[in-house]
């Protein structure tokens, strides 16, 4: 071999120059596409693929690849970039980190080397090594499909958000509801299923959380919480009274202090009790007929939280019944071709036209709840529903990844300190 | 915290010492023995109290901060146990009794026996085997790194200063977020919100370092530890060992965590902090696995490599709790 870049044949020094140009090119497209077109990640690796795909076909791309500097350069690239990302909210980080253009790159080559890497112990017939490098690509194969093909959202149900009561509704099913579409976020027109899920029954199973009773002048505490009466506001303005008087007992509030995890607020609680933020309060007391004083007054706080959520469910295709009654829990999916539905949540809904059939004054939080209570309005159950393709390869990659690790580690081996093997 | 925990925490505290004591002074096998008994007994009662919560809700208690900070107490010291049955490392007897007294001591700071967990976190297979994978995982790098700067502090000059700056930076910060925690539960000043506790640990982190640091220096130097560290083939060995496992242990770890997440939430990797956090210890055993090959100077920067890996897994335990929210938040 010669030494010296003039003395090499041109065909060397041109095999040797196209790659890394090709690199640098990708890399300047991911940054310049990151900063014009965020979001697109999918677009992006079409484009890019005619940069990144012919470095494969020169052997001098290869030799570079299988050197563990690729993995430390690529790994703590990787690295750093999660740990700038972790640091914004996670839709942000979604989109402008972990799927931004110059991200993939990286995970590109460091999935490339691991390959690389992998198919050179083959060589020297280095099974456990070569397939352990192997069962990554797998995985990082697995993922970048499901980048194409991955699919998650909500049904598109009818259950509607009543804009300044209601929290959004997106997605719950009332018993008895169906629905064939899934939407990806509110702006969404949806996308059509291969089939329909009708919501057979729900139930909510509750389990107290916490129960403590609030008398004024002493602080009462149960879990992370922290209660005190601070007073109680009768009538106009804001000034706190320390007594109220019978008269005033249809208009006057009790202000409590919440502290709940550390953070503080307070809750302005009626005599005749109700609900605030996850707590329900039920007020008793000793009221003078005569006007006077009321005395002996006493709050007694539950927190219930649901303990177990249970949806009955039918899947329906062209009109015949193909699963009837599954139940879906949490941690316990129902799967249909390809699709998983989850259990997401609960919630206490009506429909849109319900809630505009309402007087007008049930349209506060406090007097909806009670509409609801009063009704028996059954508990509205919600699923995501996704679709992950690509998650078979992931899965056929973890296995593989841990069989031959474990492999790797029951092997003899030349703890080799330092000297390259 | 239950009255079992203190007692393991006692045994933990007096295994360290007695390790050391072992260790300065020659030809106190006894010491060494009571110091194994000791350990050994700390982790009995561990799980003694972890068996007991076990069988009273039916499922593995590992649902909050303080319980998996029992449980990482209980496998740090077990480790050395059995590291002692196959092939005893010196070192790791004070390190890991310390290092349990430690966890066990976070623990105690903690809100005790969770009451009720949310619908998806309550007794998922996957969940349970993905949180002991994962302690199990940490201890192992916990254990790794500790070696690592020992090792590190073996070589004179920068990197011995270097490497005792940051186990001062982390000894302070351990040290000052328990005596935080302790004063504001007594209420000697009032720190509400996560953010500001984590702020204030991390400057007490600075200025206890600074402080510790010429302290601890001017000590290793008179009782000739450092000597002890220089050129060991033997602990880079053990290092090299323990890295190793660890990272399988990491990547099964990780594994059935996003095993439990395709179950639970329909996603098997979603980005969130703790994964994230997760994802960057397990790249910096593989920059240690990868790097110590390429020579000498790469030996040194892969052990610094496993020292920066020491802190994601403090940040992802600590920093991702109190200063990021996170899906994962259940575990504050
Ligand atoms: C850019 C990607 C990568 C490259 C270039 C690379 C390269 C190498 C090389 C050259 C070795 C030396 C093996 C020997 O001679 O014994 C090695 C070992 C190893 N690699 Fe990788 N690797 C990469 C990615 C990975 C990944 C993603 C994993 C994780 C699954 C991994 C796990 C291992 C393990 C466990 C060893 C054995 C270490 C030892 O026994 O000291 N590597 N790799």
């Amino acid at each position: 071999m010669q030494n010296g870049q003039g003395n090499q044949p041109p065909a060397r020094v041109f095999s040797e120059m196209v790659p890394p140009s090709m690199a640098a090119a990708l890399l300047f497209l991911s940054l310049f596409w990151s900063m014009r077109h965020p979001g697109t990640p999918q677009a992006f690796a079409i484009v890019a693929a005619v940069f990144a795909i012919p470095q494969l076909f020169f052997p001098f791309t290869w030799r570079v690849l299988r050197s563990p500097y690729v993995l430390i350069i690529t790994g703590g690239l990787i690295a750093l970039s999660c740990i700038f990302g972790s640091l914004f909210s996670a839709p942000f980080a979604q989109v402008y980190v972990y799927s931004a253009p110059w991200f993939l790159v990286f995970c590109w080559y460091f999935s490339l080397g691991c390959l690389a890497s992998g198919l050179i112990f083959t060589r020297t017939s280095r099974f456990a090594p070569a397939a352990l490098h192997l069962s990554f690509v797998l995985i990082a194969g697995g993922f970048a499909l499901d980048g194409f093909l991955a699919a998650e959202g909500v049904f598109r149900t009818t259950m509607k958000t009543a804009p300044g009561v209601m929290p959004p509704a997106y997605g719950h099913f009332a018993p008895g509801e169906s629905s064939d579409t899934y939407i990806t976020d509110r702006r969404d027109p949806g996308s059509p299923l291969p089939f329909t899920l009708k919501l057979n029954s729900f139930d909510v199973e509750f389990e107290t959380l916490l129960r403590v009773a609030v008398t004024p002048g002493i602080e009462a505490s149960a879990g992370q919480c922290r209660f005190k009466i601070m007073g109680y506001a009768v009538g106009e303005g804001d000034k706190l009274v320390q007594d109220v008087n019978a008269q005033d007992l249809d208009s006057a509030l009790i202000v409590l202090q919440v502290v709940m995890k550390g953070v503080e607020n307070t809750a302005a609680i009626p005599f005749d009790g109700g609900d605030f933020g996850p707590f329900n309060a039920e007020v008793s007391y000793e009221a003078d007929p005569a006007g006077g004083r009321i005395t002996d007054i006493m709050i007694n706080i539950v927190q219930k939280v649901p303990k177990h959520y249970t949806s009955v469910v039918d899947v329906v295709v062209e009109g015949e019944t193909v699963i009837k009654d599954a139940v879906i829990e949490v941690n316990k999916p129902l799967r249909f071709e390809g699709w998983s539905i989850y259990q997401a949540d609960w919630g206490r809904y009506v429909s849109l036209d319900e809630w505009e059939s309402l007087p007008g004054n049930m349209r506060s939080e406090r007097q909806f709840e009670q509409y609801i209570k009063k009704n028996e309005i059954p508990p509205t159950s919600m699923f995501t529903i996704s679709r992950r393709p690509g998650k078979w390869l992931v899965y056929l990659g973890y296995i593989l990844m841990c069989a031959f690790s474990l492999a790797l580690l029951a092997m003899p081996r030349n703890p080799s300190n330092g000297g390259n093997s | 915290m239950p009255l079992e925990l203190y007692i393991s925490l006692a045994a933990f505290l007096l295994s360290g010492v007695a390790f050391t004591v072992a260790l300065a002074v020659p030809g106190t096998r006894a010491i060494r023995v009571a110091a194994y008994v000791l350990q050994a007994s700390g982790v009995a009662m561990g799980l003694y109290y972890f068996g007991h919560e076990w069988l009273a809700v039916g499922y593995p208690p590992l649902r909050n901060l303080f319980e998996s900070l029992t449980i990482m107490a209980i496998l740090a010291s077990g480790w050395n146990l059995v590291q002692a049955i196959f092939r005893p490392v010196a070192i790791l007897g004070p390190m890991t009794g310390f290092l349990s007294a430690l966890l066990m001591a976070g623990a105690s700071q903690f809100e005790g026996p969770s009451e009720v967990t949310m619908p998806a976190l309550q007794h998922s297979l996957w969940l349970t085997t993905h949180v002991l994978l994962i302690m199990l995982a940490y201890v192992a790098v916990l254990i790794s790194a500790l070696v690592a700067m020992a090792l590190i502090a073996g070589r004179r000059g920068f990197n011995r200063v270097a490497s005792l700056g940051v186990f001062s930076l982390v000894l302070s910060g351990c040290l000052g977020a328990l005596v935080i925690i302790l004063l504001r539960t007594w209420g000697v000043i009032s720190l509400e919100d996560r953010a500001s506790i984590g702020g204030t640990i991390i400057a007490v982190a600075f200025v206890g370092g600074s402080l510790l640091l010429p302290l601890l220096y001017g000590l290793a130097s008179k009782l000739g530890i450092f000597a002890a560290f220089e050129d060991n083939p033997a602990l880079e060995d053990f290092l090299y060992r323990t890295a190793l496992i660890a990272l399988p242990l990491t990547t099964l770890g990780i594994i059935t965590g996003s095993v439990w997440g395709d179950v639970a939430w329909g996603r098997y990797w979603g980005w969130d902090p703790k994964e994230v956090w997760a994802l960057v210890t397990w790249i910096s055993l593989l920059e240690y696995l990868h790097l110590r090959r390429l020579g000498e100077r790469a030996q040194l920067a892969a052990k610094w490599v496993l020292v920066a890996g020491l802190l994601t897994v403090l940040f992802n335990y600590f920093g991702v709790n109190f200063l990021l929210a996170g899906l994962h938040s259940y575990a504050g």
